[in-house]
């Protein structure tokens, strides 16, 4: 299924800083407020870097698959001061780190992601996902086109970069138009500030498996911060996996009762088949006496088989045709109608239905006539 | 026609074997009228069993004409007994779900006939044994004399040299008894060989020659004189 993004090697978790009411507040003179991006999450990713195995570190305030809270953005586009504000371009505002891309293997459409050179005393700049730049840009290239946003630091913010679309929260939603803000340019009094110190999430790529870095991690972490804690720590294949939830216990749960159905079903018909194949043996005697070679007997009952079956697989096909409309809410990638799923059911079916039936038949051809014809 | 050696059958029931026949040699010509009598547990049954090609387990010599039956697999036995033998039961064994014709055209169904053929052999014999009225009625609609004269026209229909009847008329009473035999009689003349086997004596004196068995032992060989009418009457 794709995601937009990798799942191999990558290990995230949550970060909440401990900070104390008055780092945390803004009161107004953010001069004296300690800048926790340069303080904490800066060291923290070079912490993180250092550890054995790790490729790329990297922090974002939202990760796919681990959406904890959501931050709509406002912003015009290349200073349409007249613009209304209803009128401007809103989406998902982000913060993440450079290497973000790289952490999680999202590719890079246009222009370039942030990088070490993008920091506090830079310009701001700015990356969109491609779902923005279809929606607000159309055909023209965003690279290099300003975000306005506010009279602050993020005044004029220029588009350096667009990433490919990845799944969000939900793989069945489309995604969403996304602004990505600089992490190492974020600073008390920056619009989007505050989402730093209420919470970040860490991406680590690594060389070997994800899963065995969540110690190190904490280490690393606490190294920075002592007060930290970290949430959630778990590789980004059990935050996809997690994500599913309720979908996935449901397809489990339904895959479990298609089991049992279709051994119901084949239980049923091997039964069936038995019970009228016992009834017949005097029949089957009767025919083997008169000429008929196994192969006739064995064609027989297959044969009713046969019959039995073709009317329940076209009941039943008929009947799943109107009913998979109740599961339109489970499916993703596959039409509720898909003639290449109804054909593998069917075949299915049939497959055991023929394995439930091979066994009587095969008794019932190996019945001796002299005993059929006595058991009378 | 048939020439048995040594023909010897025996069940095993865990450590005790019981023997059924017992070394049992005969020869039936084309043509013959054989009876073949005994009390019950004698091996009758058991002896038509193996003359019908039903059964396995049997060692010896069995030549069906220039057959070795002794030497043929059970798919060439049955291949054997699909073209040449016809089966009369005590119990009739006709299908109930299918009717007179139906029945009768049972054992034709087996054979690779073309369905147009099929069906003019059964008319044939339906005309033949007078009972083309009753073509399209189930078994169980048929008394026990009706559905024995069915039974021996499925026998027959494929015109097998030789026919076999288990206690063709055990079910019935006298009077239908003597019309079965009867219709035996003009098969028989017809150059149908028969083989049945019965307790009645004077089902027995429709034939040509009596075999009696005993504890699957063959002790009587024995010819019978021409039948007269007035065995019939009696």
């Amino acid at each position: 299924m794709p995601l937009g993004f990798a799942q191999q090697n990558v290990l995230t978790g949550g970060v909440i800083l401990n900070l104390q009411p008055h780092s945390a507040l803004n009161n107004g003179d953010t001069s004296k407020t300690p800048n926790i991006v340069q303080t904490t999450y800066l060291p923290l990713i070079d912490r993180m870097k250092a550890i054995p195995g790790v490729q790329v570190a990297a922090l974002s305030s939202v990760l796919p698959m681990r959406t904890e809270f959501a931050v709509t953005v406002t912003a015009g586009i290349d200073n349409h001061e007249d613009a209304k504000y209803e009128d401007e371009p809103s989406a998902d505002g982000r913060i993440a780190s450079a290497g973000l891309v790289d952490a999680l293997g999202i590719p890079m459409l246009r222009g370039r992601f942030f990088a070490e050179s993008d920091t506090a005393s830079a310009p701001p700049v700015v990356v969109v996902n491609q779902a923005y730049a279809k929606k607000y840009f159309h055909e023209v290239d965003p690279v290099g086109h300003v975000i306005n946003m506010g009279k602050g630091h993020l005044k004029s913010t220029r588009i350096i970069g667009v990433i490919s679309d990845m799944k969000q929260d939900d793989v069945k939603n489309p995604t969403r138009p996304e602004i990505y803000f600089c992490l190492a340019q974020m600073a008390p009094g920056s619009p989007l500030y505050g989402i730093t110190t209420a919470f970040m999430q860490v991406a680590i790529r690594a060389a070997v498996p994800a899963g065995t870095l969540r110690a190190q991690f904490d280490n690393a972490l606490h190294e920075v911060a002592p007060d930290a804690v970290t949430t959630d720590v778990k590789t980004m294949h059990e935050a996809v996996e997690d994500s599913f939830g309720s979908e996935t216990l449901t397809a489990h749960l339904l895959q479990g009762f298609a089991a049992l159905a279709l051994m119901i079903a084949s239980v049923g018909l091997y039964g069936l088949l038995s019970f009228t194949m016992a009834q017949r043996t005097r029949e089957i005697g009767v025919r083997l006496a008169l000429g008929a070679a196994r192969e006739n007997i064995l064609s027989l009952v297959l044969r009713r088989a046969l019959i039995l079956v073709a009317i329940g697989l076209v009941l039943g096909t008929a009947m799943a045709w109107f009913a998979v409309r109740l599961t339109h809410s489970y499916l993703y990638g596959v039409q509720a109608h898909d003639a290449l799923t109804f054909a593998a059911v069917i075949a299915v079916l049939a497959l055991a239905a023929f394995v439930a039936a091979w066994l009587p038949a095969r008794r019932a051809a190996a019945v001796d006539p002299i005993l059929a014809l006595r058991s009378e | 026609m048939i020439d048995l050696k040594n023909i010897e059958r025996s069940y095993k029931t865990g450590h005790t074997e019981t023997w059924v026949l017992r070394r049992v040699g005969l020869t039936i010509n084309q043509g013959e009228f054989v009876t073949i009598m005994g009390p019950s547990g004698a091996g009758k049954s058991s002896l038509l069993n193996v003359l019908a090609l039903l059964d396995d387990g049997w060692t010896g010599e069995y030549w069906f004409g220039e057959a070795a039956a002794h030497k043929l697999n059970r798919k060439q036995r049955a291949e054997l007994a699909r073209e040449r033998i016809g089966m009369v039961f005590q119990s009739y064994h006709l299908l109930d779900d299918l009717t007179v014709a139906e029945n009768i055209d049972l054992p034709l169904s087996y054979k690779n006939l073309p369905a147009k053929d099929r069906a003019g052999m059964v008319a044939e014999i339906l005309d033949r044994f007078q009972i083309v009225a009753k073509k399209d009625l189930y078994p169980n609609q048929l008394s026990g004399g009706q559905q024995q004269l069915v039974g021996i026209a499925r026998a027959v229909v494929h015109a097998p040299s030789l026919l076999l009847a288990d206690e063709p008329t055990g079910n019935l009473h006298s009077t239908q008894a003597r019309e079965i035999m009867e219709l035996f009689c003009e098969l028989n003349r017809q150059g149908t060989t028969i083989v049945q086997v019965t307790h009645s004596d004077e089902n027995a004196r429709y034939g040509s020659r009596i075999l009696e068995l005993r504890d699957g032992w063959l002790t009587r060989d024995e010819a019978l004189p021409p039948r007269t009418s007035e065995v019939i009457e009696k």
